[in-house]
């Protein structure tokens, strides 16, 4: 079985590093990117399985991110990290196809549960 | 035609005149014939040498002389004849005066007799020398009777001064004005003539004097009716004056009685006044009388004596002791005590008996119809001035009743605005009217201490403390208005004085403003303190959302360094601790955002039921540990509700945790829902969450939905839960209360409105 892909997007480079810890010692391949033009150039390169991403971020926020990944074909599962907790943020991370939606600040078991529980929701590819 | 002495007869004089014309002609005729004859002779001498005869000359002479002698005497002779003719003629005449004589006298006395006058001469000696025919019609004497009688005889008495005056003042020849004079008839009757005479000059002598005499009695008789209906009017003036002058009661019916003793010289006048109270007619003034039997009248009842009896019957009445009149012993009339007759009137006013005017005569008959009518008048008069003095004596009564009022008021009032500006002053309305006439509850009911918890406590009244019960009598509600008293007899009854009154309402409005004051400053400070609280919520909230993003790096790199260390390194100890605090200062942040958070909600149609049984198994295991025991009572068709389900779990979480919290050691967590179908308004749902815990003190039971209290440990609680849960209940359009007691536990009480608003269940769109 391949190492599964994830893509850590946030504006700050102290999530993006513990997410990259965090998800890395779970055994993932980690890739991340400070903005979601980036995360977007990124995802057209490279085929990844989860998407780590946060909402409010500049120029893009990781909302209009997600509703442009879903526009695509690419099979990607998508996890949200957000400060802003709200039920409102949450349904509509959801209604755009986010897997699981993880409340900053989170502990590593939080994330690498909520980002195990949402790629074991994907339907495989292959098979 | 009235018969004159006329001139002679008018054809007498043409006869003479016709006589003389006569002779003139025959002297004329006799000058022409000579004259003609002397001619033809001149002719006849001219033609036969002019001679004359004589004899012819002559005789023509004669008979020019002859002509006028005779014509003189034919007058002469005429004239004769025309002096016979007078002398018959004057007889003729003679007779005819005498005629005319006797009708001018008969012509006269008829004047005399048909003129109504008596036409009279009395002689210098005061004697009647002559009296027309009418002494008969007006004095029922014959003229012949009276002639050579002294007019003295016929004066009547009191005249006869007046009348001798007069007579000798028109001896001297003065000029006498007609005069009235009463005189005696043949029946000893009265009658009134008006005399006017002169006086019958001869040789500057007045031998007599003539006069006219007239009946006047019917005039003379309405003249002194007259005269009496002005003295009446006089008097009645006189007493509507005199009793209108003063309004002292007294004085008024003092001076009618000085007015009817005037006007019908009784023995006695007195006043009854009418007392409506006692129905009795009570002696007020008199005058005159026996002061013995004034006693035995001096109260009367109605119908009692002449006087009862005009009052109750308000008509006047007369009675004279001829009359028989079985009442009379009482009113003392009877002739033993020189009373005769008696009068009295009622004396009224717009219809209401005022009281009774009597008089009493010694002389029977004394009062005439036209004396009732007086003293009725007058008592009509005396009426209205006593009413009007017993108005004004009432008036007099009320002012100074009033005078005594207002001294009160003005005194109350000061009072009362002295403590306005004491309280303003001192800033509290705790000031208060010393209410020395309200008379305490116990002094009225005579309580003993043991009965009253307020007995002779000064600032205590009874009834503001135990107006339950009071002298065994229920007097007011207690609890239900504590310190309040309008419910409690005694104190209405204390309070009837409208000084009083005003006293004890200014002290309850002062008590009402102290407790609203108080009130009030109690929200001002709620109002502050939340005001700053849901500032400062709002600003942690900001804030907080800003720290999570430090606090994932903090939490991360804490709990990935934490795993590389084994549990012995005692680094690891100290990760832990950073760790766990992240933890908690995440928690801070999150209920923070939750109390901040401004979302729309979004509702949908659910069973409660449900999101109560959604919700429960999330803190089974914690009541588990805790050994709380958790019953769910649901009644049957509870309607649904129109909520944001996660929010309404969010609710329910907040209540259950704090729940279990209140029962560390153990207890019972009871939950029911029910529905409830108030009459003409919307239903609801009711949730309850009943737990067996420690309770909330009275004191802290308001401040429980405050943000940020909280009654757990340091690190335990927000204190944000319970004001994020009633905020969203309230977003619902619901209501949460609480119900405590410290030692028993605490229930919280969730109202919603259901989904449906009426019996058909007609959805809510």
């Amino acid at each position: 079985m391949s190492v599964e892909k994830v893509l850590v997007v946030d504006d700050e480079e102290v999530i993006r590093d513990v997410c990259a810890q965090i998800l890395a010692n779970e055994g993932y391949e980690v890739a991340t990117a400070s903005s979601g033009k980036q995360a977007l150039h990124m995802v057209s390169e490279i085929t990844y399985d989860a998407v780590v991403t946060d909402i409010m971020m500049p120029d893009m926020s990781g909302l209009e991110l997600l509703e442009i990944l879903r526009s695509t074909n690419l099979d990607l599962c998508t996890i949200v990290i957000t400060g802003l907790g709200t039920f409102d943020m949450a349904t509509q991370s959801d209604r755009l196809g986010a897997r699981e939606f993880v409340v900053k600040p989170f502990t590593p078991d939080e994330l690498s549960e909520a980002v195990r529980k949402a790629l074991g929701k994907r339907t495989p590819l292959i098979g | 035609m009235v018969p004159g002495l006329s001139s002679f007869d008018p054809s007498e004089r043409s006869q003479r005149r016709r006589a003389r014309w006569l002779i003139y002609i025959f002297a004329a005729s006799g000058v022409v014939i000579n004259l003609v004859y002397f001619g033809i002779e001149l002719l006849g001498q001219a033609y036969d040498n002019f001679s004359i005869n004589v004899n012819a000359h002559l005789t023509i002479l004669s008979l020019i002389i002859i002509f006028p002698l005779l014509a003189i005497f034919a007058d002469r002779m005429f004239t004769g004849f025309r002096t016979n003719e007078r002398s018959r003629h004057l007889e003729l005449e003679v007779a005819a005066r005498t005629k005319q004589l006797e009708d001018l006298k008969s012509f006269s006395e008829n004047i005399m007799s048909s003129v109504n006058d008596i036409i009279f001469v009395i002689g210098s000696d005061g004697r009647f020398q002559f009296v027309s025919g009418n002494s008969q019609k007006i004095l029922g004497r014959e003229p012949e009777s009276l002639l050579g009688r002294q007019f003295i005889d016929l004066v009547a008495p009191g005249g006869v001064a007046a009348a001798v005056n007069n007579f000798e003042r028109i001896m001297w020849n003065e000029e006498v004005p007609s005069y009235e004079l009463e005189v005696k008839d043949s029946h000893n009757g009265r009658k009134w003539l008006e005399i006017s005479s002169t006086a019958y000059v001869e040789n500057d002598e007045v031998v007599a004097q003539v006069g006219v005499a007239r009946e006047v009695t019917a005039r003379k008789k309405l003249e002194d009716h007259v005269l009496e209906r002005n003295r009446e009017l006089a008097a009645l003036n006189a007493v509507a004056a005199s009793v209108g002058q003063s309004l002292d009661l007294d004085q008024v019916l003092k001076a009618a009685l000085d007015q009817v003793a005037g006007l019908l010289s009784p023995e006695c006048v007195c006043v009854h006044l009418y007392d409506p109270d006692t129905g009795q007619l009570d002696l007020r003034v008199s005058k005159g009388g026996d002061p013995e039997i004034l006693e035995r009248n001096a109260h009367l009842r109605m119908g009692e004596g002449i006087v009862g009896v005009v009052a109750e019957q308000g008509e006047p009445m007369v009675m004279n002791t001829d009359n028989d009149y079985s009442n009379g012993g009482s009113t003392g009339i009877n002739r033993e005590n020189g009373i005769a007759s008696v009068a009295a009137v009622p004396m009224k006013c717009r219809d209401r008996l005022i009281g009774v005017l009597g008089t009493t005569s010694s002389e029977p008959d004394h009062f005439s119809p036209e004396d009732i009518e007086l003293l009725r008048v007058i008592s009509s008069q005396v009426a209205m001035s006593v009413e009007n003095a017993l108005l004004f004596e009432d008036l007099k009564e009320k002012s100074m009743e009033l005078e005594g009022q207002n001294e009160e008021l003005a005194q109350a009032t000061d009072k009362i605005s002295n403590l306005i500006t004491a309280a303003e002053r001192q800033r509290s309305f705790s000031v208060r009217y010393e209410n020395h006439k309200l008379v305490k509850c116990w002094e009225v009911k005579g309580c003993a201490s043991v009965d009253c918890p307020s007995y002779k406590s000064r600032n205590l009244r009874c009834w503001q403390v135990a107006g339950t019960h009071c002298g065994g009598e229920v007097q007011g509600v207690f609890a239900q208005k504590f310190g309040r008293c309008e419910k409690c007899n005694v104190y209405k009854m204390a309070r009837s004085d409208r000084l009083t009154g005003l006293g004890e309402d200014f002290n309850n409005m002062m008590a009402i403003l102290e407790q609203k004051a108080e009130e009030q400053q109690q929200l001002q400070e709620q109002l502050v303190h939340s005001t700053k609280l849901a500032a400062i919520g709002e600003l942690a909230a900001n804030i907080a959302h800003e720290i999570n993003n430090p606090l994932t790096g903090v939490l991360g790199y804490a709990a990935l360094l934490l795993r590389e260390l084994d549990d012995s390194d005692p680094m690891s100890r100290n990760l832990k601790v950073i760790e766990n605090e992240t933890i908690r200062a995440r928690d801070i942040v999150r209920n923070l955002l939750d109390f901040a958070r401004q979302d729309g909600l979004k509702k949908r149609k659910a069973s409660i039921k449900e999101v109560m049984d959604d919700t429960l198994p999330l803190l089974r295991k914690q009541a588990d540990l805790i050994n709380v025991e958790v019953k769910t009572e649901y009644e049957e068709d509870v309607p649904q509700v129109y909520v944001d389900v996660n929010q309404m779990k969010q609710v329910f979480i907040n209540i259950l945790n704090n729940a279990l919290h209140a029962m560390p050691d153990g207890g019972t967590l009871k939950i029911a829902i029910s529905a409830a179908k108030p009459d003409g308004k919307r239903p609801w749902v009711e949730i309850a969450f009943a737990d067996t815990g420690i309770g909330i003190a009275p004191t802290k039971l308001g401040q429980v939905f405050d943000p940020f209290y909280t009654s757990k440990d340091v690190g335990e609680g927000t204190g944000l839960g319970l004001s994020v849960s009633q905020r969203i209940i309230e977003e619902h359009g619901g209501s949460i209360g609480v119900q405590s007691a410290v030692g028993a536990g605490s229930t919280f009480t969730v109202k919603l409105p259901t989904a449906v608003i009426s019996a058909d269940f007609r959805q809510v769109a």
